[in-house]
């Protein structure tokens, strides 16, 4: 699992635990009277839910520290009010052209028909 | 699941099945986020021992991710191994996943799975390698259409005769 170190005794203590707990799955993943469990005959495993939890649970850990906050500012504010300012900038200034004939018709780009 | 838990007793305290001892008979209320949740980061060496062997692993190969606030608690970090890169003959209990029950798994293990991406091998083309064939493509593609573009080749043709008045392009006069 970990990875670092070559000490046999700790390989084959690892190795042993696993046995065991493959063992063990085995004979309840077959075990015939396990269909009232109301799981859905799917076997219970503690670290699937572990891992579910922790990322239903991100947000407890979350500090608004200076690193985190600019990442939040950076991937989430400045792309979506930065799109929206250049939409909007970039729209008015072309209409602004248009209404105050810098631009001819026959010149522009979207005609109306 | 109270079978499971007095047969597992006998196993050292080592995590996987162990979990379950927090779970009664099939009349329980279910799993709740609360009771499963990674706890706070562990501080003092007690507290990192047991969220060690609460996750099933031994003290001194257990890490946190650093609680620099977007961290995960006590949740272990573990040496990523994407699924890809793990023995496809190893008897697995979850072949499709190249994982066993109560294995812990690692806080971006979704991102790693069979039908994603799978950075922890040695690639088969180096990153040199793919941007060069890239680029080099894609430059290929852009020089023959910047060169085509202004140099259209066509056969020789004269503009077309259109009749129009007053213009004549042709008067039927025998050859000589």
């Amino acid at each position: 699992m970990a990875g670092g170190t070559a000490n046999v005794d700790v390989v084959k203590e690892r190795a042993a635990v696993r046995a065991a707990i493959k063992k063990e799955f085995q004979k309840q993943v077959t075990n015939p009277h396990r269909h009232g469990s109301a799981e859905g005959g799917v076997l219970f495993d503690p670290a699937v839910q572990r891992f579910m939890s922790m990322r239903a649970t991100r947000y407890d850990h979350f500090k608004p520290t200076p690193r985190s906050s600019l990442i939040g500012i950076a991937m989430l504010a400045v792309p979506i009010l930065g799109y929206g300012w250049w939409m909007k900038t970039s729209r008015e200034n072309f209409e602004a052209k248009c209404r105050t004939g810098q631009v001819a018709y026959a010149d522009r780009e979207f005609k109306f028909a | 699941m109270s079978a499971i838990t007095r047969s597992l007793l006998k196993l050292r305290p080592l995590g996987g099945f162990q979990g379950l001892v927090g779970t009664q008979s099939a009349r329980s209320a279910g799993n709740w986020n609360k009771d499963w949740k990674p706890g706070k980061y562990p501080v003092t060496p007690e507290e990192r021992a047991a969220a060690a062997r609460k996750y099933g692993l031994r003290p001194d190969e257990y890490e946190p991710y650093p609680d620099d606030g977007l961290g995960f608690g006590d949740y272990p970090k573990l040496p990523v191994v994407s699924a890809e890169a793990r023995d496809p003959y190893r008897d697995w209990d979850h072949p499709e996943h190249r994982r066993d029950f109560g294995e812990p798994i690692h806080a971006s293990a979704d991102m790693y799975g069979l039908d994603r991406i799978d950075d922890t091998q040695k690639p088969r083309f180096s990153l040199n390698d793919q941007a060069l064939s890239f680029f080099g493509v894609m430059a290929a593609f852009f020089a023959a259409y910047f060169y085509l573009n202004d140099n259209k080749m066509h056969w020789p043709v004269l503009p077309k005769q259109y009749p129009e008045e007053g213009k004549t392009h042709y008067t039927f006069e025998p050859a000589e």
